[in-house]
């Protein structure tokens, strides 16, 4: 190991003093690493939330419901207040001038800007 | 840059006595561990993890937090990203938190066989059981800790922040955290979960908006766009306007064809720049115009963004509308008593907007205070640390013996008291 890496400490020791189990016990090298934990879609189905009562907070009922206010529309481009909406890319922009730029936009950039609103389509 | 990691080894340990809780503020941005009744943690830093490979030995080894970048030319960085333990705001990860916790308690200065302290730890509101139990067994079985106790942040903040009186017995916490964004109603200082709402929306997609749209609008920068550096930019300029629309007409007054304010940035050579001219001064900067507001804005409008949910302002309203009960008064003391706490209620502006949109929504003429925590960022370990000094803490504490003995429901029903 480098000194200057050994110095500053950057690497966490693989033994601990205060640890009961270490962790190169727990985890013996070899196995795959990627240990199946559970995410947190996983986690929540397996709380088996409908057995308890609705109104009691739960980690899924304390969710926000969707906005009530009108949605704000602002050009995917510039960030303005935009009122048209171009069919042939479903973007949203504010003037001409954005709209020609956008006709001009290769197809991989469009779908990045779709995707930062969520609404680009995925073909899974 | 406003936040600062602190991973200087400790060398105190051995003068705590035994009876000292440990505090920890497990967020998903920092990992901060102290010991109680001080006054600021004792270690701070990022709560990711990397497995690189020593390119020289090529053993994988592990590197906790943030480090600087000129270390790491050592390490084959390219199979491995920085992972968090966190999946949304509740931990799933508890091999990655393992390692979290090791290199806490290795630069709290943790020597001996055991962590012997009682551990009093955070974590999200209505943390799902298996997350709860997963996390007192870690600290049991391989830490030793005698006994755990688990809070909100977000609670201890207001607590905090109460005691000081910033805020008043009844009030509502509103918590923009890093992945989530929280809005806690507070009744006769305890907090109402059931008037409580979480929006999955908070800073980490605002500095993900940030990114993507710069490296849209400058293709060849994009490698040069790293998430820190677009996170230094957001905590720069980035600011919340008083109404989105006014702002954007002020861009366009200023000059019909649109051209917005410029912040030089200067960054050094880029790799894909185009190569059939003489790079210029004029190639390596970039302009940060009307994304300096619209990236907060995802915050009041998760819209924006393709979440389909209520925005901060809209969230308050929601949340005093699932109170069991309907109280006039009760309302009247909540609004005039709202606290910001949390990293990403920093930006200027953010009071007088969520004002100005609570305001919207409430019936005329009730009392609206909105003000931000003393330190959004620490106030919750510090809240976290008056209360594990506190005498009564050990009431709240559940031992290895209470893990075994009750089970997974005495677990689900485990329920902090934040009244000392």
């Amino acid at each position: 190991m480098e000194s200057e890496v050994v110095e500053a400490e950057l690497v966490l020791p693989t033994h601990l003093s205060f640890k009961k189990v270490q962790m190169y016990e727990k985890y013996p090298k070899g196995q795959s690493r990627g240990r199946h934990w559970k995410h947190l879609k996983q986690i929540l189905q397996a709380e088996n939330l409908q057995n308890y009562p609705p109104d009691e907070p739960n980690y899924v009922n304390i969710e926000s419901p969707p906005s009530m206010h009108p949605s704000m529309k602002i050009c995917d481009i510039t960030g303005l207040e935009a009122p048209y909406h171009d069919p042939r890319t479903n973007l949203r922009y504010a003037n001409t001038e954005v709209f020609k730029q956008i006709r001009a936009l290769p197809n991989e950039y469009v779908q990045r800007y779709l995707a930062l609103r969520n609404a680009a389509v995925v073909l899974k | 840059m406003p936040f600062i990691s602190q991973i200087q080894r400790q060398s105190d340990y051995a003068y705590f006595p035994s009876e000292t809780p440990i505090v920890i503020d497990n967020g998903a941005s920092y990992f901060r561990i102290g010991w109680a009744g001080e006054n600021d943690p004792r270690v701070i830093f990022r709560n990711i993890v990397q497995r690189p490979r020593h390119k020289a030995t090529g053993e994988t080894v592990t590197i906790v937090g943030d480090h600087d970048p000129a270390l790491l030319r050592y390490f084959d960085c390219t199979r491995s990203g920085p992972r968090s333990a966190f999946d949304n705001n509740v931990v799933y990860q508890f091999e990655i938190m393992e390692y979290i916790l090791d290199f806490g308690f290795d630069r709290l200065g943790a020597n001996g066989s055991q962590i012997d302290h009682p551990v009093l730890i955070t974590e999200c509101v209505c943390n799902p059981v298996h997350s709860r139990s997963k996390m007192s067994e870690l600290l049991f079985e391989t830490y030793g800790v005698p006994s755990v106790a688990f809070g909100v942040d977000a609670a201890f903040s207001y607590k905090y922040n109460q005691r000081h009186g910033i805020c008043y017995e009844d009030g509502l916490a509103i918590c923009p955290g890093f992945n989530t964004t929280h809005v806690i109603p507070f009744i006769a200082g305890e907090p109402v979960y059931k008037g409580c709402t979480r929006t999955n929306i908070g800073g980490y997609h605002v500095t993900d908006y940030l990114k993507q749209l710069l490296s849209l609008k400058y293709p060849h920068h994009m490698a040069r766009f790293t998430w820190e550096k677009v996170e230094d930019l957001k905590m720069e300029h980035c600011y919340i306007a008083p109404t989105y629309a006014s702002e954007t007409r002020l861009f366009q007054e200023i000059d019909p064809t649109f051209v917005p304010k410029s912040e030089a940035e200067a960054s050094q050579q880029g790799s894909e720049v185009p190569k059939s001219r003489p790079l210029t001064q004029e190639d390596f900067k970039i302009v940060l115009g009307i994304e300096r507001f619209r990236c907060p804005e995802v915050l009041f409008n998760p819209n924006l963004v393709g979440i389909g949910q209520a925005g901060v302002d809209e969230m308050a309203g929601v949340s005093i509308r699932r109170l069991p009960e309907k109280d006039e008064e009760l309302e009247k003391r909540l609004t005039s008593s709202i606290l910001m706490t949390g990293g990403s209620c920093l930006y200027p502006g953010m009071c007088e907007r969520l004002e100005a949109g609570i305001r919207m929504i409430r019936p005329c003429g009730t009392p609206i205070k909105v003000v931000r925590a003393l330190d959004p960022i620490l106030d919750a370990w510090r809240g976290a640390s008056a209360y594990a000094a506190a005498v009564q803490s050990p009431q709240q504490t559940f031992t290895r013996m209470d893990y075994f003995e009750k089970g997974e429901d005495w677990i689900r029903g485990y329920k902090f008291r934040y009244n000392l």
